[in-house]
């Protein structure tokens, strides 16, 4: 019902990611609007073969998710990707670390997308 | 009727009762979200029904209406029972949206029921909503940050859409004696609703704490549950909030004018 925790198996991956520069900005131009490959090559100045990469590893890692394909101004069909991590918290009490995820929940989503566009 | 009553229908929602609406001098400001509260069988679903009747009636403002607690038959058989009969006359003809406890509470449509109350707030078509219950909306989140972040973000969208929104909170102790939570502050208006039993039923009052950008009259007004719905009385009942122990008999307590707080 409210946003999800979930504790990931694969702690690691998610970390890798997080370390990554690239990564990283991606993840932060998703946070709040899906974009395809190459509006963020163009927005964030990364070349596109590198997007391509990173955009498998932030997947695989349940970070990004596939929204689905978009027009673009010039009647293009692309895949575009959003995030929808809120929070991503490490635990170092134990041997191994923990990390847990949160995304937010559908309600959050649907809230957040019309509150946006009221903002434009 | 009073003869500034049409100037202000651009800035004033009336309740379509009238004691109420004296009370706000006028009625509502336009786009504000009022937190309505009060213990259970205090009227405050009975005010949202009313209040989205009178808009489709006699302002030909369509109302949208959010039950997490009934179903759609439910609450037009209540708005009937209290004599609304055009209730589900306005719903066939699209007047009044429900959204019931049926689509809202199910765990996978609640964003898609969102979604979709979202779009029917971008039309010109309503500009009045009522969510029975705030309580209800508020367990779709986490954690009291969320809830308060998401009930901002839900004014905001409510009031760019140019709705005025009764949201309707259950309350847990009877009012005045109660907590103020984030809600009260969070909204552009309280209303409170309270009874007190008594041999034959229960005496019922109507307080109006606070209201932005408006002049309201802030003394405890008895009121009843009549067919027909609510009737606040015009005279202010023998105690007020505000004078705290300085309980008067006298029925007769004229002023009690302020202004809202910013």
């Amino acid at each position: 019902m409210s946003g999800t925790t979930q504790t990931l198996s694969d702690p690691v991956s998610v970390l890798d990611c997080l370390g990554d520069e690239y990564s990283v900005r991606i993840l932060s131009a998703l946070s709040d609007k899906q974009m395809s490959a190459n509006g963020l090559s163009e927005e964030l100045d990364i070349p596109i073969a590198t997007v391509y990469r990173r955009i498998e590893t932030l997947s695989d890692a349940g970070l990004i998710e596939y929204e689905g394909k978009a027009l673009t101004q010039d009647d293009k069909r692309v895949k575009v990707y959003r995030s929808y991590i809120d929070e991503v918290r490490v635990f170092f009490e134990s041997d191994e670390p923990k990390v847990e995820m949160k995304k937010y929940s559908d309600a959050q989503k649907s809230i957040d997308e019309a509150w946006k566009r009221i903002q434009r | 009727m009073s003869e500034d009553t049409q100037k202000d229908t651009d800035t004033k929602v009336t309740t379509g009762i009238t004691g109420l609406d004296n009370i706000l001098k006028g009625g509502i400001h336009r786009g504000s979200a009022v937190l309505v509260s009060g213990n259970p069988g205090t009227g405050k679903s009975i005010l949202g029904m009313q209040y989205i009747d009178h808009g489709v009636r006699e302002h030909g403002e369509g109302g949208v209406y959010l039950s997490f607690e009934e179903t759609e038959d439910d609450i037009a058989e209540a708005a009937v029972s209290i004599g609304i009969d055009g209730w589900r006359e306005h719903v066939e003809n699209g007047d009044i949206v429900v959204y019931d406890k049926m689509e809202l509470l199910e765990e996978t449509d609640f964003s898609s029921s969102l979604t979709r109350i979202l779009e029917e707030v971008d039309s010109d078509r309503y500009s009045r909503l009522v969510m029975d219950s705030l309580t209800m909306f508020e367990m779709f989140f986490e954690s009291e940050k969320e809830r308060r972040t998401y009930l901002l973000k839900m004014i905001d969208i409510l009031k760019h859409n140019g709705f005025t929104s009764l949201l309707i909170q259950e309350s847990e102790a009877v009012f005045p004696d109660r907590d103020i939570g984030p809600e009260e502050f969070l909204t552009d208006g309280n209303i409170y609703l309270a009874q007190t039993p008594t041999k034959t039923g229960a005496n019922r009052y109507v307080w109006v704490a606070k209201m932005r950008k408006q002049e309201i009259d802030t003394h405890i007004f008895p009121m009843e549950i009549k067919q027909g719905g609510i009737n606040v009385h015009d005279k202010a009942a023998g105690f007020s909030y505000m004078s705290g122990e300085d309980v008067d008999d006298d029925m007769d307590i004229g002023g009690g004018t302020r202004r809202g707080g910013l």
